[in-house]
């Protein structure tokens, strides 16, 4: 009976929590929407900012943002797949490894701003890449990356021991069991994984700052020639994000509309991410089931 | 009592085939002495079914013996057994965790298509025996092993063994069903696939063959192409036997294939084990005393990483030579 109350009140509890965090998000997300969805537009989504008048947009940033998502992951996924492969399916499990992984959890955990000084330090002064897309997406990848590898790494170790060995029992090798048996299994943990990872990109601002850079030279969006130097696709130019707009309108901006546009951006950074999460929710379901003939 | 009994027969096994073994006619006089020996001791027991003098002499002389004990033998060896060949044996194989011994050199021979049984108390070291002889144990970090496995004139424990290439010839079935998160066709068409069979028509046959064999075919032959997790656990089981025969191996490790499954799958199961042995050799791990009765035609008993004892299934639980045995066997422990 003293057991029956107990766990009625804990189960209260529990959900009472659950509730709590529904209603800080609702309310955050309602808050950021209510103030934000009213200024956007189709001219405030593809026009280039204001300095001094009213009636700028966000349309360069949000680019600027997506673009740099899209060279960040074709830099970290790659390379965090192969080394998640390795730490859970090749590496030997001694001290070197140990070490490796202990490096991994303190790199992912870095604060932003450092990392951007690293970046401002090493990759942008001393490896010449100057204020660039380039720079931020490296930047980037050194907090991107550990997060990569982990997930990675623990879907695979995820993966029923009995699947790879029924693999390796029918005589495939070892890399055609990881890649035909194992990672179908743990592509919805790795696409999810990767889809966190690809947020934080989005909304990264600290570590841009002194990498990516606080402006966008002027766009000609009709020259898609990456090596031009107008061009939206030249990964060598400087450019703002989203994030980092959001924050420099909102602390230095001129314009007379600056916390509408700082609202209406802000709207757009979260309804972008959630899209985003959606989306890619959804293709690791489809993927799944294309992979593993469905349920 | 019952002791002396078969260290008599044991001896005369050996001394009967050492002098059956043409090339070994040398050798007759010395050999059955020192396997009596080892009997009595019986801790490495004897490799049963052959002799252990015999094989060392030849593997000294040939390098690969092959299947030396195997040399046929009418007449004389049919008296005290039926002396199949061996489809493959072990030779002093220990296996390490670390430090700890869990295989005490174990020299056993497995007939050719016959099923073997491994029995024994939990942690006595069968499973870890079975996942040796298809080289699965390597994959358990710490794991070591020692010793020898010849399977078709191959030391498989020798580390130049392509241990890719064994496992085809090795099917193993795994104690919980473990198919694929891949359709029934796929599951089954998988493995041939990758070793080459890329023709259409033929992958359909071979699939409809070993769903055949399982007896699964007309239970899904209608949905091929729904996943493999949507059976039942006997089906699945059985989808994972099919899967194994798919890329046509010698020989059929099951690690408790039944346990997880309700009285008619298991049933079934051993049914399909009977009617597998016609085509493969099959080694089955179980804690369930009254299925190896039912499905194998020899025994082995292991506790604590010990052989300790391997006979036909028959003599085993009807007059088992070691007082363990006979204890395991009337439930007194374990």
């Amino acid at each position: 009976m003293k057991a029956k109350s107990v766990d009625r009140i804990m189960t209260g509890v529990i959900v009472g929590i659950g509730f709590l965090i529904i209603a800080l998000l609702a309310a955050l997300l309602g808050y950021l929407l209510i103030r934000g969805v009213g200024h956007i537009s189709w001219h405030f989504l593809t026009s280039a900012p204001e300095s001094i008048r009213s009636g700028g947009g966000i349309g360069p940033q949000l680019f600027n943002s997506l673009f740099l998502l899209v060279l960040t992951m074709i830099i970290t996924v790659p390379l965090g797949l192969g080394a998640g492969i390795y730490m859970s399916e090749y590496a030997k499990q001694n001290r070197l490894t140990a070490f490796i992984r202990l490096i991994v959890e303190v790199l992912s955990s870095f604060p932003s701003i450092v990392v951007g000084l690293f970046g401002l330090l090493v990759i942008v002064n001393r490896f010449g890449l100057g204020l660039s897309l380039m720079s931020g997406a490296l930047a980037l990848t050194v907090f991107n990356l550990p997060l990569m590898v982990r997930i990675t790494e623990q879907a695979l170790r995820a993966v029923p021991r009995e699947q790879k060995e029924a693999g390796l029992a029918l005589g495939l090798s070892r890399w055609r069991t990881i890649t035909t048996v194992m990672l179908p299994i743990s592509l919805p943990a790795i696409v999810t994984g990767t889809i966190l990872a690809a947020g934080r990109v989005f909304g990264e601002a600290a570590a841009l700052l002194f990498t990516a850079g606080m402006s966008s030279p002027r766009l000609d969006f009709s020259d898609w020639n990456p090596l031009h130097h107008t061009s939206p696709l030249n990964p060598f130019r400087p450019a703002e994000t989203l994030a980092v707009h959001i924050w420099k309108v909102n602390s230095e901006g001129l314009a007379p509309d600056a916390a509408q546009i700082a609202a209406g951006a802000s709207a757009v950074l979260v309804i972008t991410v959630l899209l985003f999460n959606l989306g890619a929710r959804w293709l690791g379901r489809a993927l799944y089931r294309k992979l593993t003939a469905g349920r | 009592m019952t002791m002396i009994a078969t260290e008599k027969t044991e001896a005369e096994r050996v001394a009967n085939r050492t002098t059956a073994t043409p090339s070994d006619a040398g050798t007759a006089v010395g050999a059955p002495a020192d396997p009596r020996e080892k009997a009595a001791a019986s801790v490495p027991a004897p490799l049963p079914g052959a002799s252990p003098a015999a094989a060392r002499d030849e593997s000294a002389q040939r390098a690969i013996p092959g299947l030396a004990p195997s040399a046929p033998e009418p007449g004389e060896t049919a008296r005290t057994q039926p002396a199949p060949n061996p489809a493959f044996y072990t030779k002093d194989l220990s296996v390490y965790y670390g430090e700890k011994q869990a295989i005490k050199q174990v020299s056993m021979a497995f007939p050719d298509r016959q099923v073997v049984a491994l029995i024994g108390p939990s942690g006595c070291g069968k499973s870890t025996f079975l996942r040796s002889l298809n080289r699965m144990n390597d994959l358990i970090p710490g794991a070591s092993i020692d010793g020898e496995i010849w399977i078709g004139g191959q030391n498989i424990c020798d580390p130049r063994t392509d241990v890719v290439r064994l496992r085809q010839r090795i099917g193993m079935v795994w104690q919980r069903p473990n198919p694929f998160h891949k359709s029934i066709y796929e599951n089954v068409a998988f493995g041939p696939r990758y070793h080459g069979v890329k023709n259409k028509a033929a992958l359909d046959q071979l699939v409809e063959e070993c769903l055949r064999k399982t007896a699964l075919w007309d239970e899904v032959k209608d949905r091929l192409h729904q996943s493999g997790l949507a059976l039942s656990g006997g089906q699945q089981q059985r989808l994972c036997i099919a899967r194994s025969i798919a890329v046509k191996p010698d020989i059929l490790l099951m690690d408790e294939p039944a346990s997880a499954l309700d009285p008619v799958s298991t049933a079934k199961i051993e049914e399909l084990i009977a009617e597998l042995k016609r085509d493969y050799t099959i080694v089955i791990v179980t804690h369930n005393m009254h299925q190896a009765a039912r499905v194998s035609d020899k025994t082995a008993f292991f506790f604590l990483g010990d052989l300790v004892e391997y006979d036909e299934t028959n003599k085993i639980f009807t007059n088992p030579s070691r007082k363990s045995t006979d204890d395991y066997i009337s439930g007194r422990f374990g």
